[in-house]
C-alpha cells in the first residue's frame, strides 16, 4: 500500500522546474528539480566516460554523543541493497558495466559515486533514486557491517598512533563543536549502534531536497536533467531538521595532550581554529589562510620545507593543512616530526616562530607572487582529473555556496595582500586558539617470532 | 609527501579501497629514439594546457647491489644542485613557474616526473633547469647527509605500519637472495653505511641514454616533443644498458611468519611468485584474479571474507608483473582473534578456485568489467602517462592498447583454469602476519 501512494506522488512531482543560474562557464549547467534536488552537469568531453555522484547535506557533525559514526555506517548499509536491487546485486550490476562504485563519509557531507560509461548513466540513478527511499534493514547485514567498520577503524586509526593522536587533538580542540568526534565513530559508539538508529538517521536526512546531484563528463546536460526528472522526479521530499549555528569558540586557554602509544617517532599536531568557506561565506578571510597556507607548505620552496627541514634541520616532516570548504570553523594544522637530533618542544618552538613571522613581517610581494602562481597552476593541474572538478563543484554546492565561487577561485587568491595575510595571523594564530597534541612513542620492537615452514599440501595456518 | 596521503586517508572513510588495474591507452603512441639511446613516447593531448614528462630508468632496488636502498637514495638526491644553483634556488624556480617535480624509485623503476604548464614562457625554462638537474647534478656534503636522516625516519615510519612490515617480510621471503627481495628504501643499517661515492657511482651508471626513457604526454605538437626531449634527456652520456636481471628463482617454501606487532588488528599478507610482463598467461591471469580477489566489491574473496563474514575492511588479490617474475599478493587486515578463521576462509575459496575455476557467469562478468571499464583508465594525462610508462618499460607492443578489449574478450574458462593450476601452487604460500604474537589471547572480547 505505501508503494501505490509513493508511485502516485510519483507522477504528482515530475514536472520540475529548471532554473540555470548564470555562470560564466558555459560547460556547466545547473537545475533544481521540483522536489528540491539540485542537479549539476559538468561537461568534458576528453573521454566517453562519465562520473555521477549523489551529495547528501549529513555528514559526522550531525549525529549525537553517543551515536558517533552513525553518518558513516548508514552509508555502508547503503549498498546492502533494496527490495528492487537484492544484497550485492547492485555492485554486480555496476561491475558488469564496466563502472567504478563507491562513497565517502566526512564530517559534512556523504557521497556516493559511480563511474561508468557514459551511455550507462542511468544505470547510477536508478541505484541512487531506489536507495534513498528504499533501502533494505535487516539485524543480519547491520551487525555484519558493523563488524566491517570496526575492522575499518582499527585497520584506519587504532593501528596509526598518528591517527589516534589527531583524533585527540580534535577531542581537546573543538569543546563545543560538532567536528570534536571523529568521522567513523568512537568505538564504544560503534560497538553498541543499534540497526533503529540508522533507520531513523536514514528516514531524517534522505530526501531529495537534501541532496545534490553532480554529474561530469562527455554527456548531454537536457539529457541528464530529462534522465534526472525520470528517476529523481517522483521521490517526495520532506523537511530536515535545521542544523544550529556554529559559531567560531571563545577559547581562553591553551589546549595540550600527550598521546602515549607504541610507536617509532614522535610527532606533532598544533591546531588554531580559524573560519573556513562555509563558515565565513562573505570574508576574503578563508582565502587569506589559503595562501597562508601555501606560503607554509605544498613545495620545496615553502617556508617549513626550507627552513625546517633545509635550513634548521629540525624536522624530516613538516606540513601546514588548511582546509578551505568546510561548513563550520576548523583547524588550521601545523604537524610534523623532528629529526632525531631535536625534540617535539624545539620543533613546536620553530612552528611558532614561523606564525611569528607572519604576524610581524609583512610577506615579500616576490613570494607572494610566486606561491600565487603555484595555487592557480594547480588549479590547471586539477581539471585533469574528473573526480577532482566534480568534487569542487559538489563541495561548493552542499556548503550552499554559489557555484561562481569555484570559477572566482583565482580572482580571490589574487586578491589576497600581504596586509591580508597579516591581518589574520594575527586574529587567530593566538596562544589562547591553540590546540597541541603530541605522540610520545612507547616501543614496537617488531620482531619476527616465528618461522615454521608449513607441510606441503597443508593450507590451514595454525590450528 | 606521504604524510598528506596518509592525512587523505584518514578523513574519508569510503566503503573500500580503490582498486586500479594498470592497463594501457587506446591513444596513439609516438616513439623515437635519441642518438644516446634514449627512447622517447609521445601522446598528444590537447584538453589541459599542461604537459606530463616522465623519465624513467631501469634503476630500482633490483639493481641495489649488495647495498639496499642504495638505488633510492640516488633517486632521492634528485634537485638537490647543480654548479650554479642551491636546492633552495631550484624549488623556487620550479614554484616561480607553476612547475612541479617528483621523484620515485620502486623496484624495477627510478623514475623522475616534470609536471608544467605549456605557455613557452613557462614550459621552456622548467624543461631547461629539468635538464641541468639531471645532467649535471650536485650533492652537497650537508643534503646528502639530510637525506640520509629523512630516509632513517622513514624506515622507523615503515616499521609503525603493519602492512608495510607484512610486505617487506613478504617480499624477503619469496624472493630470498635475489633482487627483488630488498625494501627499496633499505635497512636502516645499510642506509647507515650508503656513502655520496656509491652514489655518485650508481648514478653515473644507471642514469645514462641507453638506461633511460621519456614519457611525454599532453598539450604539446610533435616538434615541440622532439625539441623537448633533446632537451630533458639528450644530454645524457649514452653509457650501458645493465645486464638483464637474474630470472630463475627458486621455488619459495611453504612458511607462516609471525611479526610481533602491539596492536588490536593482524595485518595478513599470503604471497608466492608469480608472472613477469611478457607471461603469455597474462591476460587469462588477469581476468581469473578479477574473479578471485582483484574485483573491489564483488570478488569472490570480497564476498566471502567480508561480505559473508564481516571479517575484514579489505581484502583482494593481485599479481604484480614485473621485469621478472613479480608476486602474488592477497592482502586482508582483521581482528587478532578472527586470524585463524578469515586465513581458513581465504584457503578454502582459493582452492575451490583452482579446482573448479570461474562459473560461466562470474567470467562473463568479469570480461565484460574489464572492458567496460577500460576506458575509464585512460580519462586523463596522469592515468594515460602511467599505461605508457609501462608499456615503454616493460616492452609490451605498443598497439597493446588497441588489442587489449579484444585480448580480454577472447579469455577462456580452461584457459583461466590452465593458468592458474600452472602458475598458483599454494603449498609455495608465505603466509605472514603482524599483530600480537598469539593474537587469540589478547585480542579483544567481542561488544
Amino acid at each position: 500500500m505505501g508503494l501505490r501512494i509513493f508511485f502516485l506522488l510519483l507522477c504528482i512531482s515530475s514536472s520540475a522546474i529548471a532554473a540555470l543560474s548564470p555562470t560564466t562557464d558555459p560547460s556547466l549547467h545547473t537545475y533544481t528539480l521540483k522536489n528540491g534536488l539540485r542537479l549539476i552537469v559538468k561537461e568534458d568531453h576528453r573521454a566517453p566516460v562519465v562520473l555521477s555522484e549523489i551529495w547528501y547535506k549529513v555528514g559526522s557533525a550531525n549525529e549525537t554523543d553517543g551515536s558517533t559514526g552513525l553518518a558513516h555506517l548508514l552509508e555502508h548499509m547503503m549498498f546492502q541493497g533494496t527490495p528492487q536491487y537484492g544484497e550485492g546485486v547492485l555492485m554486480n550490476k555496476v561491475d558488469e558495466s564496466g563502472g567504478e562504485i563507491n562513497a565517502m563519509t566526512t564530517e559534512d557531507f556523504t557521497m556516493y559515486y559511480e563511474k561508468l560509461s557514459n551511455t550507462e548513466l542511468p544505470l547510477s540513478f536508478q541505484i541512487e533514486s531506489d536507495r534513498m527511499k528504499n533501502l533494505n534493514f535487516n539485524e543480519k547485514n547491520f551487525n555484519k557491517e558493523k563488524q566491517v567498520v570496526i575492522n575499518e577503524r582499527k585497520l584506519r586509526t587504532d593501528n596509526d598512533p598518528k591517527a589516534v593522536t589527531y583524533e585527540r587533538l580534535n577531542a581537546i580542540a573543538y569543546l563545543n563543536h560538532p567536528y570534536r568526534h571523529p568521522v567513523v565513530g568512537w568505538m564504544n559508539d560503534l560497538n553498541h549502534m543499534e540497526l533503529k538508529e540508522a533507520h531513523d538517521f536514514y528516514k531524517t536526512w534522505y530526501t531529495p531536497n537534501n541532496a545534490v546531484v553532480v554529474v561530469a563528463g562527455d554527456v548531454n546536460p537536457e539529457k541528464v536533467y530529462e534522465l534526472a526528472k525520470q528517476y529523481f522526479g517522483p521521490l517526495t521530499p520532506h523537511p530536515v531538521p535545521s542544523m544550529k549555528p556554529v559559531p567560531l569558540q571563545k577559547t581562553v586557554s591553551k589546549k595540550w595532550v600527550d598521546v602515549s602509544l607504541p610507536a617509532q617517532l614522535p610527532f606533532l599536531f598544533m591546531g588554531y581554529e580559524v573560519p573556513s568557506h562555509g563558515s565565513e561565506p562573505h570574508s576574503l578571510e578563508p582565502y587569506a589562510l589559503e595562501v597562508m597556507a601555501a606560503i607554509l607548505d605544498g613545495d620545496g620552496s615553502a617556508r617549513l620545507t626550507r627552513h625546517l627541514l633545509r635550513d634548521e634541520e629540525i624536522a624530516t616532516a613538516a606540513d601546514a593543512q588548511y582546509s578551505l570548504y568546510n561548513r563550520y570553523s576548523g583547524l588550521f594544522l601545523l604537524l610534523g616530526i623532528p629529526t632525531p637530533a631535536h625534540s617535539i618542544d624545539e620543533l613546536r618552538e620553530s612552528f611558532l616562530k614561523e606564525i611569528k613571522d607572519l604576524k610581524t613581517t609583512l610577506v615579500p610581494e616576490e613570494e607572494l607572487r610566486r606561491i600565487k602562481m603555484r595555487l592557480i597552476a594547480t588549479k590547471t593541474y586539477d581539471k585533469d582529473s574528473l573526480s577532482t572538478v566534480a568534487f569542487e563543484l559538489g563541495n561548493t554546492a552542499i556548503l550552499g555556496l554559489p557555484l561562481e565561487e569555484v570559477a572566482a577561485y583565482e580572482r580571490k587568491i589574487q586578491s589576497v595582500t600581504p596586509e591580508d595575510i597579516q591581518a589574520v595571523a594575527k586574529k587567530y594564530f593566538t596562544k589562547e586558539n591553540l590546540s597541541v597534541a603530541t605522540l610520545i612513542p612507547l616501543p614496537t620492537n617488531p620482531s619476527e617470532t616465528s618461522s615454521t615452514s608449513t607441510p606441503s599440501g597443508e593450507f590451514h595456518h595454525g590450528t | 609527501m606521504a604524510l598528506k596521503q596518509w592525512f587523505r586517508l584518514f578523513l574519508f572513510c569510503g566503503i573500500s579501497f580503490c582498486y586500479h588495474t594498470v592497463t594501457a591507452a587506446t591513444v596513439p603512441i609516438e616513439h623515437w629514439t635519441l642518438s644516446n639511446g634514449a627512447r622517447v613516447y609521445y601522446v598528444h593531448l590537447t584538453e589541459v594546457p599542461m604537459m606530463d614528462a616522465h623519465v624513467v630508468f631501469d634503476a630500482g632496488s633490483a639493481r641495489d647491489d649488495n647495498m639496499e636502498g642504495l638505488a633510492n637514495f640516488t633517486n632521492a638526491t634528485f634537485g638537490e644542485g647543480t654548479d650554479s644553483l642551491s636546492a633552495d634556488e631550484i624549488a623556487e624556480t620550479f614554484t616561480q613557474l607553476g612547475a612541479e617535480i617528483d621523484n620515485s624509485a620502486a623496484r624495477d623503476m627510478a623514475m623522475i616526473h616534470l609536471r608544467t604548464m605549456v605557455k613557452p614562457s613557462l614550459l621552456k625554462p622548467s624543461v631547461n633547469l629539468f635538464s641541468q638537474l639531471l645532467t649535471n647534478p650536485k650533492l652537497p656534503q650537508k643534503n646528502y647527509l639530510r637525506i640520509q636522516t629523512q630516509l632513517l625516519q622513514s624506515v622507523k615510519q615503515q616499521e609503525e605500519t603493519p602492512s608495510t612490515l607484512a610486505s617487506i617480510a613478504l617480499f624477503k621471503k619469496i624472493y630470498g637472495d635475489t633482487p627483488y627481495a630488498h625494501n627499496p628504501l633499505g635497512t636502516s643499517e645499510s642506509i647507515s653505511h650508503i656513502n655520496e661515492q656509491a652514489i655518485k657511482k650508481f648514478y653515473q651508471q644507471y642514469y645514462v641514454g641507453k638506461n633511460a626513457l621519456l614519457v611525454l604526454v599532453g598539450d604539446i605538437s610533435l616538434d615541440q616533443a622532439k625539441e623537448i626531449s633533446e632537451e630533458m634527456v639528450g644530454k645524457l652520456p649514452a653509457g650501458e644498458k645493465p645486464p638483464a636481471l637474474q630470472n630463475s628463482f627458486p621455488t619459495p617454501k611453504g612458511e607462516a611468519i609471525q611479526i610481533s606487532y602491539p596492536a588490536s588488528q593482524t595485518a595478513i599478507k599470503l604471497g608466492t611468485l608469480g608472472i613477469n610482463w611478457q607471461n603469455p598467461d597474462y591476460f587469462p591471469l588477469l581476468v581469473g584474479n578479477y574473479i578471485l580477489g582483484g574485483g573491489p566489491l564483488t570478488s569472490r574473496l570480497f564476498q566471502e571474507v567480508r561480505q559473508a563474514r564481516g571479517l575484514t575492511y579489505s581484502v583482494n588479490s593481485g599479481f604484480i608483473p614485473m621485469k621478472e617474475r613479480g608476486p602474488f599478493i592477497i592482502a586482508l587486515q582483521t581482528k587478532n582473534q578472527d586470524v585463524n578463521q578469515s586465513l581458513n576462509v581465504i584457503h578454502q575459496v582459493l582452492q575451490q578456485y583452482l579446482n573448479k575455476g570461474p562459473t560461466p557467469k562470474e567470467l562473463q562478468m568479469a570480461k565484460k568489467h574489464l572492458i567496460g571499464n577500460f576506458p575509464l583508465t585512460i580519462d586523463s594525462n596522469t592515468n594515460i602517462s602511467a599505461n605508457v610508462i609501462v608499456i615503454a618499460f616493460y616492452g609490451l607492443p605498443l598497439n597493446f592498447l588497441d588489442t587489449y578489449r579484444e585480448e580480454v574478450g577472447r579469455v577462456t574458462k580452461q584457459e583461466i583454469d590452465l593458468a592458474f593450476q600452472k602458475t598458483i601452487h599454494p603449498e609455495t604460500f608465505v603466509t605472514v602476519t603482524v599483530g600480537p604474537k598469539g593474537g587469540e589471547k589478547q585480542g579483544e572480547k567481542k561488544g
